[in-house]
């Protein structure tokens, strides 16, 4: 591979003035009002983000018994659901597309930094997931008469998974081949993970070495936090322990995300 | 051409993929309000050297400036003067053509405004619909659309045409003209030739990496030396020989002649005093000189049997 030399002296071509451009913050908040309007806009991500989760939180608490107990569990259960489907799954399966059709190679040559973009597409997710998460909880208050007992604890819980769904949906876009594989693999990776978590349904009955496993993933000590929250049980230290584990799952993510990221299409077209 | 009046420049430009060169000391000089055309075959790095030009691709070795910077470090005040159509950008959104319009000028200042730009490309009647139901032209119309939004001073057009009907082509055409005309400069890359020919004023063909030839249309034509070819109907199966003529081809499906000669005036006075004389009979003549795209096919094949660069 050549080296890359550029210490020649200028070539003084005409320089032309920089036009001015609008400050990153302000441009952040024009995109993220066109993003969230492209989400809401967008069925499919309508149903998996609210739609599925509302159906698993009614579901798995009628075959429940629809006990007080079954729905504190299954409440912060889905809210989980669904801030990993709005961020994770939801970013994965848009950022291949973008990479896909060329769309993120263009906002390149935008007279806007990538960075602005992309964080308008977390912040766009992650408003989505609020909204569905904060949704799920008024259906448990309405439904099932169920409260978190700690509402901080919750809330912290689930900005750590906004942030961690994020980081591991960014980190992990660069392994899709293509727009196709993008909802398939990200659905296979974030299934197992909600599962081994105890989102679907609790693990109390597994083995120890599954339990163990399980605490060293990114969406299960914060979930277990926030069911822990519902009940009132939830301790600062347990908050402070998940916060440590998903930093390093943040970390290992941003990692990644830095060293792997493509703006370019795998294919042409 | 001095350095001040150019707006691209590149110097003995390389870029290399592993083992692989795929560009090799590439020069590229474009002035001010230049129209200035890449041509070559597929795998030729066409791609790769306007990506080193937008800044989107760092050359290995050599030199890139435009508008008085290196592309490759440019800022955002930088990207807002140059507009670019990619090749293979297929925009979709569920937002509608006015939207994602409007979300584009929010990146600008002083960007151009709606009702401008949609009129600037044929849109204005589908400012309502979502971009995911545009046919593949009113995309492309669209791509054009968000290239001018700044009113860029640089121009990337990468097959800025493609799949737009014959009308629609000589819209955009028109509008790259008024563009140019207001002082841009344009970078076009395409494989339609006749789009070539009505639009740049200079044209470079690349090929294996390297420019070529490169020159005006007219230049490009003129060193080529392609015969004219003078065409004519007659039932006569033989043809007495005329001096002005290189060669002669009867298709004999429709008693059609077709003679290729560097004096297209003389052949057809030779052919005048054939029919007068009554040794043929001959109707509906034409005379056709070498299309654009004859001529780029003759210089490729010259190119890729010469092996080393030559440019014109």
């Amino acid at each position: 591979m050549l080296e890359h030399d550029t210490s020649s002296p200028p070539l003084e071509t005409r320089k032309v003035p920089l036009a001015p451009v609008p400050g990153p913050l302000a441009t952040l908040a024009r995109q993220l009002r066109f993003d969230l309007l492209a989400q809401v806009r967008n069925p499919a991500s309508a149903l998996f983000t609210l739609g599925l989760p509302l159906l698993f939180l009614v579901t798995f608490t009628t075959i429940g018994g629809g006990r007080d107990a079954t729905a504190r569990y299954y409440a912060p259960a889905t809210m989980a659901i669904s801030a990993m489907s709005a961020t994770f799954t939801s970013l994965v399966i848009t950022l291949t597309y973008l990479r896909e059709y060329g769309m993120l190679k263009h906002a390149q040559l935008l007279p806007v930094r990538a960075g602005v973009l992309l964080a308008s597409r977390v912040l766009a997710a992650s408003c989505v997931a609020a909204i569905s998460i904060v949704l799920l909880g008024v259906v448990a208050v309405l439904a099932y008469d169920v409260r978190p007992e700690q509402p901080v604890h919750v809330v912290a819980a689930m900005l750590g998974l906004l942030i961690v769904g994020n980081a591991l949906g960014i980190a992990i876009t660069p392994l899709m081949p293509n727009e196709t594989a993008a909802s398939p693999i990200s659905n296979a990776v974030s299934l197992p993970m909600l599962l081994l978590s105890g989102a679907f349904f609790s693990l109390d009955a597994a083995p120890e070495w599954i339990r163990t496993a399980a605490s060293a993933l990114p969406v299960r000590p914060l979930l277990m936090v926030a069911i822990d929250a519902y009940a009132g049980r939830a301790a600062w230290s347990e908050l402070a322990v998940a916060a440590g584990i998903t930093a390093g799952w943040v970390l290992a993510a941003v990692f990644t995300a830095a060293w792997l990221f493509t703006w370019i299409p795998r294919r042409r077209r | 051409m001095s350095d001040a009046s150019l707006i691209v420049r590149a110097h003995q430009v390389v870029v290399a993929y592993g083992a692989t060169t795929v560009l090799e000391q590439v020069d590229v000089a474009v002035g001010a309000g230049e129209v200035w055309a890449l041509l070559g075959p597929n795998g030729a790095g066409k791609t790769t050297l306007i990506e080193c030009l937008e800044g989107f691709r760092r050359p290995n070795r050599g030199q890139v400036e435009v508008l008085g910077r290196d592309p490759w470090r440019a800022p955002p005040g930088w990207r807002a003067l140059v507009g670019v159509v990619l090749q293979d950008c297929r925009i979709d959104a569920d937002l509608s053509v006015a939207e994602y319009l409007q979300m584009h000028r929010a990146y600008y200042r002083q960007p151009r405004s709606l009702d401008d730009l949609l009129a600037l490309v044929g849109l204005q009647h589908l400012a309502s619909r979502r971009v995911h139901r545009l046919s593949g032209g009113e995309r492309r119309r669209l791509d054009l659309a968000i290239a001018l939004v700044g009113q860029p001073r640089l121009l990337f057009l990468d097959e800025p045409t493609t799949g737009f009907d014959p009308q629609a082509r000589r819209e955009v055409w028109e509008v790259i003209r008024e563009h140019k005309a207001s002082g841009a400069t344009v970078v076009l890359t395409s494989h339609m030739l006749d789009e070539v020919e009505a639009l740049a004023d200079r044209v470079a063909i690349l090929v294996d990496g390297q420019i070529r030839r490169e020159g005006t249309v007219a230049h490009l034509r003129q060193t080529a030396h392609l015969p004219n070819v003078v065409s004519f109907a007659t039932p006569a199966e033989a043809l007495p020989r005329l001096t002005s003529v290189v060669s002669t081809r009867r298709d004999a499906a429709t008693d059609r002649w077709h003679l290729r000669t560097y004096d297209p005036h003389t052949t057809v006075r030779e052919i005048e005093a054939l029919t007068n004389q009554g040794q043929v009979n001959v109707v509906d003549v034409a005379v056709r000189s070498p299309s654009f795209e004859d001529v780029y096919l003759d210089l490729l094949h010259h190119v890729q049997a010469e092996g080393g660069p030559a440019h014109a």
